[in-house]
């Protein structure tokens, strides 16, 4: 197994080790960039650290293994564009952690997008720096984890949702989003606290 | 003519040199999100305008896509039946057929392998 021991998803790199944090070789690394292209994230290049934290100006981030679950923690500077990058983080590490589900990847790797981008839009406040915090962990059964934005209250599961069927008949681009999410993540919960919007998730794989 | 369109967005597009049967083939690259949808939804409402009524779009470099590109492309669908044209969707990948399938859009797509 490999693991993902440090990402920089900005200027497309990694650092991957295997389980007991050695660095793993270039033949891995290969394997892993196999995996990337075939999960249709480009342009990176693989490098080895045994580190299991990594730290840049824009991203702050830990991994470790808890309860049978592998595990990630990030930290995003929050903005319209960080949404791609938190999909996109999420789908890597759980690839390069040996989640060989690429339809359960690319459906966490969408649902949080869509989660990150709709809290930003909806509820930052003017142009304030603001952070995203994100968990994620992988078990043999499933993806789960949180997100934690600086955000005012928006609560996605609020609203109601149009049927596709209402959709495709509004002729409108937008509207999709919570469609997807819902349907994309088997359990979806939210929570307004003294930080933010806390929405936790999982998604089952496998079954 | 060619045409090809690149941006700060990680997305592009191109016609391809062949036509299918006389109707133009766009290769699209990249992820299909809201920074890159407007882009798509823009060149469609062009062609459509212009008088193209069936245009093939080649999904086999599209390895992301979000709402805002789900959204262009069913929202296009519409405006070229509505004019009596379509739009065709070739080469998705296994992971996009799924996403279209899970959202109940799979049979009002006209896709080809």
């Amino acid at each position: 197994m490999i693991v993902l021991s440090g990402i920089d998803p900005i200027r497309r790199r990694i650092h991957l080790t295997d389980v007991e944090g050695a660095s793993i070789g270039c033949e891995d690394a290969d394997k892993v960039g196999e995996l990337m292209s075939q999960l249709g994230v480009r342009g990176f290049a693989v490098e080895c650290n045994g580190n299991g934290a990594f730290q840049e100006d824009h991203l702050t981030h830990e991994w470790g293994i808890d309860g049978g679950y592998i595990q990630y923690n990030a930290v995003f500077a929050h903005s319209t564009e960080s949404a791609g990058l938190v999909g996109e983080y999420a789908a890597i590490a759980l690839a390069t952690s040996g989640c060989m589900y690429p339809e359960a990847l690319m459906q966490v790797r969408v649902a949080l997008y869509e989660l990150c981008h709709n809290s930003f839009d909806h509820g930052h406040p003017d142009a304030e720096p603001a952070i995203l915090q994100l968990c994620i962990r992988l078990g043999p059964d499933r993806i789960e984890g949180w997100i934690q934005d600086q955000c005012q209250a928006f609560d996605p599961l609020a609203n109601r949702e149009k049927t596709i069927q209402e959709q495709i008949e509004s002729g409108s681009r937008r509207g999709y989003g919570l469609s997807m999410v819902k349907r994309f993540l088997d359990e979806l919960s939210h929570e307004y606290n003294e930080i933010g919007n806390h929405i936790s998730f999982v998604k089952r794989i496998g079954s | 003519m060619s045409q090809e369109n690149q941006s700060t967005v990680n997305f592009t597009f191109k016609e391809a040199g062949k036509k299918v049967n006389g109707t133009a083939m766009l290769t699209l690259e990249g992820s299909l999100d809201a920074d890159a949808a407007p882009i798509l939804a823009d060149e469609l409402e062009r062609r459509l305008v212009e008088g193209e009524k069936q245009v093939h779009l080649d999904l086999a470099g599209v390895g992301f896509i979000s709402s805002s590109g789900i959204g262009s492309l069913i929202a296009a669908i519409g405006e070229y039946r509505d004019e009596g044209g379509d739009l065709i969707l070739h080469r998705m990948s296994k992971e996009l057929l799924h996403v279209f399938e899970m959202l109940g859009l799979l049979d009002y797509v006209n896709h080809q392998p």
